[in-house]
């Protein structure tokens, strides 16, 4: 591991032949499969001290009514999630904590990339506590891995995006000329990959579904130029 | 072709099957505090119940066969101390 670490010495290939020799201190070399587990070595760290605060009841997470069981940080690779009860002193604790761990581990938080959301909070704490912590001000249906926290999946406004990349999707293979049976390995397998994430957590409701089984039949008959033409269904 | 709404099913079907396979994660034990100890029995039962608090995720994946719908998963899945 040191010597991916710290290894010794690079050269780089100029029109196919190797210049001198770099001399590298330390660090990692871009694309290095050793790097995301480092990164997580390093984010372990955050956890450790948010982990540390519960503890020592500095930091007070989310708690369920008549239940022991306690959320305060959610982690992510590099996306990092706190939940908390709204009070001076988890404010106080949260910022201490990010400058630590800016101090200690060198990486920079993008304060401007960060958001604080109140739910049910009272709107001069919430002024008070973007003004501590300098983040920017979110909104309850927020994306979090990907996926919309806080919307109604059930409306069918929440999934537009999705049937909109669909169909942009479709539109930008529909120039090729692609055979029939082409055109069905290609809407099975890239086509209906595309919203396996967003399937695998929400329900879809039964307009999205039409929409896309229409997007669908449309493209695998229709074919070249988008014109309309008869769907055989089985 | 493959039926989109029958892979939306059946990844939400996984969650159930997540819950009854005994193992102690986050999200479970989340699920448990919001909705109780009897949280497997919420899911073997005929009828829909479920708190009035609950999120239309979990009604979804409790009524995961709609409403006067043929409750396949419960006949198909067999409890074996």
């Amino acid at each position: 591991m040191k010597t991916c670490v710290c290894g010794r010495s690079m050269s780089i290939l100029v029109n196919g032949s190797p210049m001198e020799e770099i001399n590298i201190q330390r660090g990692l070399k871009q694309g290095d499969p050793l790097a995301p587990f480092l990164f997580l070595v390093v984010a372990e760290g955050f956890s450790g001290l948010m982990r540390n605060a519960v503890n020592v009841n500095l930091y007070e997470g989310f708690h369920f009514a008549g239940s022991e069981v306690e959320v305060s940080h959610l982690q992510y690779a590099d996306d990092t999630f706190c939940i908390g009860t709204p009070s001076v002193e988890n404010v106080w604790t949260i910022k201490a904590l990010l400058q630590g761990f800016e101090l200690a581990s060198g990486l920079k938080i993008n304060f401007a990339k960060s958001c604080l959301i109140g739910v049910n909070v009272q709107t001069d704490f919430m002024d008070m506590a973007y003004n501590f912590l300098h983040c920017s001000q979110g909104s309850l249906p927020f994306r979090y891995l990907g996926l919309l926290v806080g919307a109604n999946h059930r409306k069918s406004t929440t999934w537009q995006p999705m049937v909109d990349l669909l169909d942009r999707r479709l539109n930008s293979w529909g120039h090729k000329y692609i055979s029939f049976g082409g055109r069905i390995v290609l809407l099975n397998l890239v086509l209906n990959s595309i919203p396996i994430y967003y399937l695998s957590f929400m329900k879809m409701p039964v307009v999205v579904w039409k929409k896309l089984v229409r997007l669908q039949r449309e493209f695998l008959w229709g074919g070249v130029g988008g014109g309309k033409k008869i769907n055989w269904v089985k | 072709m493959r039926d989109i709404k029958v892979v939306n099913i059946s990844l939400l079907a996984k969650w159930r099957w997540r819950l009854l396979v005994g193992s102690n994660t986050l999200w479970k034990e989340v699920l448990i505090a919001k909705y109780g100890d009897n949280i497997s029995r919420m899911l073997e039962g005929d009828s829909y119940l479920w708190p009035r608090f609950s999120s239309s995720w979990w009604k979804d994946i409790v009524n995961l066969h709609g409403f006067g719908g043929n409750p396949w998963f419960n006949s198909e899945v067999i409890r074996r101390v």
